[in-house]
């Protein structure tokens, strides 16, 4: 981590004093422990405050979003980050001239926040200790180790795609990095795994983790994938969705939000992380992102693919289509 | 006179429960009220309704729960009335709500200051909301103390204490090893025969009481003078400081979710062929549609603008229409924010921006 954060203050040091972007956006330390803050590094100075770790949750594409066209703008991002950047250059959302990418390797993932407030019970903890893959969390009245397997998100525990694939800046690591798993085993198992369970019992699962959802959006604000002007959930002229918590209304926008994520979403899982109900239903995501590669091997996505939902070819695979006997 | 004395005795009113006896004053609670508590969930503590089935009731460890009691005075959804088509006519049904006499058990003083701002909102202008009422009026707390304040919290900012008794009809004050039971108000009264049996507080029980209120305060690491917040405020409408605090911001509703005073609500109707029904759900300022107007302008239509709302309406708006604070520093919504986005930084930008100014 030494030597990435050496590399890291050395580029965006370079592109900050030789004005080559107006800002470099990056994380800084949070108020509470754990958590971090999107930091836009304007000054040499604010290179200090500057922080890259296990916890940088954010994935903070979404952010480029808002800026206008021709702004110059360095950002730090894993690889994830940088295929959903991608995506959105693809989709012409973003030029890639105006983006200075600073790449870096990706160790073993970011943790979920949500993951060590379940495994402690709801507590809270007031400081956190690391030792080598264990987290030792502290409260007023527990203390509790726990490893980062445990607590990492969970598409992280099955991602190899580590290293960056765009970038302007390659930051140095040390070593190749790995996932945290010990075995080599297929990046998809999950979903295989799950795949093996019964409709119903699927059902029971999606079902229980969505009567958790409150629709306050953390998700769909989160993902930089998620663009639209004006989400299909918040027209009102027509309305398609009644705004009540009912289970058929929640489930009316996550799988419109899958479907609309569908070859394009990139599991940086930053919108499970941010989801104040600590839902999981990224299998969902992970399963539509399983067919794109299954069928037109397009899970890792690059600079001027087409997009799966927005191109069409003659030999596309139609077995999802219902056949008239 | 009668009634002045009775208010005497309520101040008196305290008596010492070992800590083995909760369960038994719970029993006996739920033969006459229905009681939501502290319960433990599989990977969570949540306030839910008591299962008087259940052995034996023992407070869970907590400090505060992630999400406030709100939602059983102020349903997330709520049935307003609902309708039925009959032949050429409409049938309107008035809501049918059974409501049992029921107390919320174990609030912190937060959640219960929380209720106050809540019963002042829900009775201002010309109407007082009988959804909002059919329920509160039928509803006595038991709060308890609060010996470790969370990281994140800050009510002796805004009015508040650990151990502060406002808004609640009895509390609980936990010495460690026993209990303090105090009635509060006049509605608490009723509890007085529940704890009867059981001896009066001692002198010095009252000073270890006053050690752990101390302490607990002391707890508390931020803090902030908020006496000139409406006048500050008044004076920063316009100020830079909005698109600076709002550019961190994302624009989702998490933090007006889990706020307990938060109580903007939208009306929807759902229906089909024949009937349907009318409610009153949730809503929330940070959307973009919160605003939206009929012609298609938004004067909110930016992040900016909508976070300057949460705040202004909590600290300027309620202040100008109440004279109360529309906050009660639990912090949750600095636990909950995907970008861990601190009201408390935005209000210690505010301070200084208007001392500067």
């Amino acid at each position: 981590m030494e030597q990435i954060k050496k590399s890291l203050n050395e580029i965006v040091k370079s592109l900050i004093s030789e004005k080559k972007v107006e800002y470099v956006f990056g994380f800084e330390e949070g108020t509470l422990p754990l958590k971090s803050v999107p930091l836009y590094i304007e000054k040499e100075e604010d290179i200090d405050r500057m922080i890259w770790n296990e916890y940088c949750n954010l994935n903070l594409v979404k952010f480029l979003l808002e800026e206008p066209h021709g702004k110059k703008i360095g950002i730090i991002l894993k690889n994830c980050e940088i295929r959903s950047l991608i995506v959105l250059i693809n989709e012409n959302q973003i030029n890639r001239e105006d983006i200075v990418i600073i790449g870096v390797p990706c160790s073993y993932g970011i943790i979920d926040f949500n993951k060590v407030s379940k495994l402690i019970g709801g507590k809270e903890f007031t400081e956190f200790k690391k030792n080598g893959n264990d987290y030792t969390f502290k409260g007023v009245d527990f203390e509790k180790t726990i490893k980062l397997q445990d607590i990492l998100s969970n598409s992280c525990v099955y991602c190899k795609d580590k290293n960056p694939v765009e970038y302007d800046y390659l930051v140095e690591a040390p070593i190749e990095f790995k996932t945290i798993q010990e075995e080599d085993i297929d990046e998809y198992l999950d979903v295989i795994e799950f795949e093996k369970k019964k409709p119903k019992e699927r059902w029971e699962y999606f079902k229980k983790e969505l009567e958790k959802c409150t629709l306050c959006m953390a998700c769909r604000e989160s993902c930089p994938l998620c663009y639209c002007k004006v989400c299909f959930i918040d027209s009102n002229q027509p309305q398609w969705f009644d705004k009540t918590e009912d289970l058929s209304e929640k489930l009316l926008f996550h799988m419109t939000r899958a479907i609309h994520l569908a070859g394009r979403c990139i599991m940086c899982e930053a919108c499970t992380r941010a989801c104040p109900e600590g839902i999981n239903i990224h299998l969902l995501y992970k399963k539509l992102r399983k067919m794109s590669k299954d069928r037109w091997n397009a899970d890792k996505i690059e600079l001027g693919d087409p997009s799966v939902l927005g191109s069409y070819k003659i030999d596309d695979p139609q077995e999802f289509m219902v056949k008239e006997d | 006179m009668v009634k002045k004395k009775e208010k005497q005795d309520n101040q008196t009113f305290e008596k010492i429960i070992p800590k083995d006896k909760l369960d038994s004053l719970i029993k006996g609670l739920n033969k006459d009220f229905k009681l939501i508590v502290p319960k433990e969930t599989e990977d969570d503590i949540e306030f839910d309704y008591l299962d008087s089935d259940k052995e034996e009731y023992q407070f869970p460890e907590y400090q505060n729960l992630r999400v406030s009691p709100k939602k059983f005075l102020f349903p997330r959804k709520e049935v307003l009335y609902s309708f039925e088509k009959e032949g050429t006519n409409i049938k309107i049904k008035e809501k049918e709500e059974l409501i049992e006499d029921q107390v919320i058990f174990g609030i912190r003083s937060c959640d219960a200051r929380s209720y106050k701002i809540l019963d002042t909102f829900f009775s201002s202008g010309k109407y007082s909301d009988p959804y909002y009422f059919s329920k509160r009026n039928k509803t006595l707390l038991i709060g308890l103390a609060c010996n470790e304040p969370m990281t994140a919290c800050f009510c002796t900012s805004v009015g508040g204490a650990p151990f502060s008794s406002e808004g609640l009809d009895a509390i609980l004050y936990d010495l460690g090893d026993k209990y303090i039971f105090k009635i509060i108000s006049e509605k608490g009264s009723a509890f007085s025969k529940y704890v009867s049996e059981y001896p009066d507080v001692k002198k010095a029980d009252l000073k270890k009481k006053e050690e752990w209120a101390k302490s607990a305060r002391d707890k508390i690491k931020f803090d902030i003078n908020l006496d000139n917040i409406e006048k500050d405020l008044d004076g920063l409408f316009e100020s830079d400081i909005w698109s600076k605090v709002s550019r961190r911001c994302i624009s989702c509703g998490a933090c007006s979710y889990v706020c307990p005073t938060c109580h903007c609500f939208d009306v929807q109707e759902q229906s089909d062929k024949n009937g349907g029904k009318r409610v009153r759900i949730w809503d929330n300022c940070q959307a973009s549609i919160f605003t939206l107007e009929a012609s298609g302008h938004n004067p909110r239509n930016s992040g900016r603008e909508r976070t300057r709302q949460r705040i202004y309406h909590k600290f300027n708006y309620y202040l100008k229409n109440y004279k109360i604070l529309g906050c009660v520093g639990c912090g949750r919504c600095i636990k909950v924010c995907p970008t861990n986005r601190d009201i408390r930084e935005t209000l210690k930008a505010v301070v200084e921006a208007a001392e500067k100014a």
